[in-house]
């Protein structure tokens, strides 16, 4: 717990610096985005209660927000994805269940798990999210692009930087 | 009453998801409203020097491109000024006002490939900057002024879903509404122009003067596509932006003089 109270707070600080400063402006094509700071929610520790999850998400949505002039858009998007995160979790979880030893644990199953439990919850974050942001559905074809070339980017960078960060065991 | 609690304890977490998204549906709908204050916004100061730090990196590497635009813009309105040199009267009054003032102001930040783009930019409340005004860059309008703070305002872009400026054909003076269609950062659609109205591509878009906030005659774009079908009121146009929106390093906050003095008119008389 003692681990988490400072974890989160820099993870917060990190994603969003990292969001806002870098990769909000690297949109490939007018159509790729990349939303890599779904990390902070998909990577946050596994112990943390749904409730808790949501409210890091509303947070950090509107932070993000603030910065965009888009009130509601990616908070709406990131509370979505806090919700949906740990029913996930226990769905895919491994025969004998998780160890508790923490955030680490996320790169202690492999590729393919990893796979799983990321590629879902990004497709629906970022399919709220263009959908709030277009305002509805008129648009469908354009905002389907953005959602289906921004999920391959944002994935991309995702596992890579598991791959990169996560195998500190 | 205690089952009631039992109830709420159990089902936590799905009653705080309903209520974080209903907050987040409220801002959303709230935010798009154009009359409504927004006081939510990259204006802060916080978010907008976080802005400015990142955005200074980048200008450093446009250095170039920004010399080039400046030189071009020097020598349009060069050619502008010999062109009027012939023209202006010799008993121009001195004393008359001009009707409209720019504020040059710095870009922090920019967004052109979202459904509903903003602009940050670096000139607020304190020198003199107002929701309402309006924003042009080096070769075209830019947007209105949608929310300032003490030093810095949102620039409500053109590439904008939410955003309408009325506009003219300059050389037959018809006039339209612009509106982004959200496609391409580069083109914009022309509304309502009447089927009765002569338009050919290659046409210079200009914006029209009739809402008190941009001046007339300001560059919009060039028509580049026109359909009309059988049974159609309007054209329907697409206008290439002559600001490419991508580039934008520094803009001009326009300052209308009369702008309060129209609208206090037009109140008085739309009243009933």
């Amino acid at each position: 717990m003692t681990r988490s109270l400072v974890f989160i707070p820099v993870s917060f600080i990190v994603f969003l610096l990292l969001q806002v400063m870098l990769l909000q402006r690297i949109v490939l094509f007018d159509t790729a985005f990349c939303l890599a700071y779904a990390g902070f929610i998909l990577f946050a520790p596994m112990e943390i209660s749904t409730v808790v999850l949501m409210l890091m998400g509303f947070g950090f949505g509107l932070s993000l927000d603030l910065f965009q002039n888009s009130a509601g858009v990616h908070a709406s998007a990131t509370v979505l994805l806090a919700f949906v995160r740990n029913y996930w979790l226990e769905f895919i979880s491994p025969q004998g269940g998780y160890d508790a030893a923490g955030a680490d644990s996320y790169d202690a199953h492999g590729l393919v798990w990893l796979l799983t439990y990321v590629a879902p919850l990004l497709l629906i974050h970022h399919f709220i999210l263009f959908y709030v942001e277009a305002g509805g559905f008129h648009m469908f074809w354009t905002t389907f692009g953005k959602v289906f070339f921004s999920f391959l980017f944002t994935l991309t960078v995702l596992l890579l930087y598991r791959l990169f960060t996560g195998s500190r065991r | 009453m205690r089952k009631l609690f039992n109830f709420l304890f159990k089902n936590r977490a799905i009653l705080l998801f309903a209520v974080l998204e209903l907050i987040c549906g409220i801002m959303v709908v709230n935010s798009r409203q154009y009359q409504q204050a927004q006081y939510f916004n990259s204006s802060a100061e916080v978010a907008a020097k976080i802005l400015t730090a990142s955005q200074n990196t980048e200008n450093y590497f446009r250095l170039r491109d920004a010399n080039l635009q400046l030189a071009k813009e020097n020598a349009r309105l060069r050619t502008l000024i010999e062109k009027l040199g012939k023209n202006i009267p010799a008993n121009t009054d001195s004393t008359a006002p001009n009707p409209f003032e720019f504020i040059s102001a710095k870009v922090v930040n920019n967004t052109t490939a979202l459904f509903r783009n903003f602009i940050t930019i670096d000139k607020g409340s304190r020198d003199g900057v107002k929701p309402g005004m309006a924003v042009t860059g080096p070769n075209g309008i830019v947007g209105k002024v949608k929310a300032v703070s003490d030093s810095y305002a949102v620039v409500i872009s053109l590439l904008n879903f939410d955003e309408h400026v009325s506009a003219a054909i300059s050389r037959t003076g018809n006039f339209g509404t612009i509106r982004w269609d959200g496609v391409s950062p580069d083109r914009i659609k022309l509304l309502y122009l009447p089927r009765h109205s002569s338009i050919w591509s290659g046409d210079t878009v200009v914006t029209s003067g009739f809402n008190a906030i941009f001046p007339p005659d300001l560059p919009v774009g060039i028509v580049r596509e026109v359909q009309l079908k059988d049974n159609d009121l309007f054209y329907d146009v697409s206008v290439e932006l002559s600001q490419d929106f991508s580039r934008l390093q520094f803009v001009d906050v326009i300052f209308s003089r009369d702008a309060s003095q129209i609208d206090s008119l037009r109140k008085i008389v739309e009243k009933p």
